[in-house]
């Protein structure tokens, strides 16, 4: 399932990539009357839905509930801050970075020295999750796989310098729970 | 939500949730319904997710 904003020009930005045990359509519901993303689903998958007039009440009932959802909720807002320092304050290029290692974080496996990515991944796809171009992305991953940092062999991606990633977004070393698609 | 949504049975599957504890899934899963996404097939709207919460389960 994706989170994403479409401009009125038509362009994408994925905000967010769920995966099972995920929740959407959260934080909002308590002080507004507006959400500013949709969501869709990209996989065949099975969604419980809670209406949040049904939802008030149970965290008013039931305390450990109310502490879990503030937990969670609090955790996606430092994923979002988190995200959002990765993808404005080091360029694009720190921006496909931080998205490279979260792609690792989230769908990678580790292999004797590299982390293969097991989502396939297209690179207009990899520029809907930092705000650019297909041709801006090509040129970014070229100059990776130039240094040998990345490698990509029928649309997969391989990290094979996490260390450069790392740099290049001047990491926090965050953890996995909240550096993550 | 949009009309392509196939309403389920409620069935209890979001006991792996790593957000909630069972007990915490139990007090929810009473008010909540379930449905089947179909990849690519359904979207929910700024609107669905102003007023829901939604607990994912991938099938696979």
């Amino acid at each position: 399932m994706k989170l994403y904003k479409v401009t009125k020009e038509g362009k994408e930005f994925v905000l967010t990539i769920l995966s099972s045990g995920d929740m959407f359509g959260e934080a909002i519901s308590f002080t507004s009357n507006y959400y500013a993303a949709d969501a869709k689903a990209l996989t065949d998958c099975e969604i419980g839905i809670i209406n949040h007039k049904k939802l008030r009440p149970l965290l008013h009932q039931d305390a450990v509930l109310a502490m879990e959802f503030l937990r969670w909720s609090s955790l996606m807002e430092r994923t979002t801050n988190a995200k959002l320092r990765d993808l404005t304050h080091h360029g694009k290029k720190g921006a496909i970075c931080s998205t490279l290692i979260r792609l690792a974080n989230s769908y990678g496996e580790k292999k004797d020295s590299s982390i293969l990515i097991t989502k396939k991944i297209k690179n207009g796809e990899l520029g809907h999750y930092i705000g650019s171009s297909r041709e801006s992305v090509n040129r970014m991953l070229a100059d990776l796989k130039k240094d040998r940092v990345i490698s990509q062999e029928g649309g997969y991606l391989e990290i094979h310098d996490l260390d450069y990633l790392k740099l290049a977004c001047d990491c926090e070393e965050c953890p996995i729970g909240v550096c993550r698609m | 939500m949009k009309k392509r949504v196939e309403l389920t049975k409620n069935r209890k599957l979001f006991h792996h949730t790593h957000f909630f504890t069972e007990s915490s899934l139990r007090t929810i899963e009473a008010a909540m319904r379930q449905v089947s996404a179909k990849a690519t097939q359904m979207i929910f709207t700024k609107e669905d997710l102003v007023e829901n919460l939604f607990l994912l389960k991938v099938e696979k």
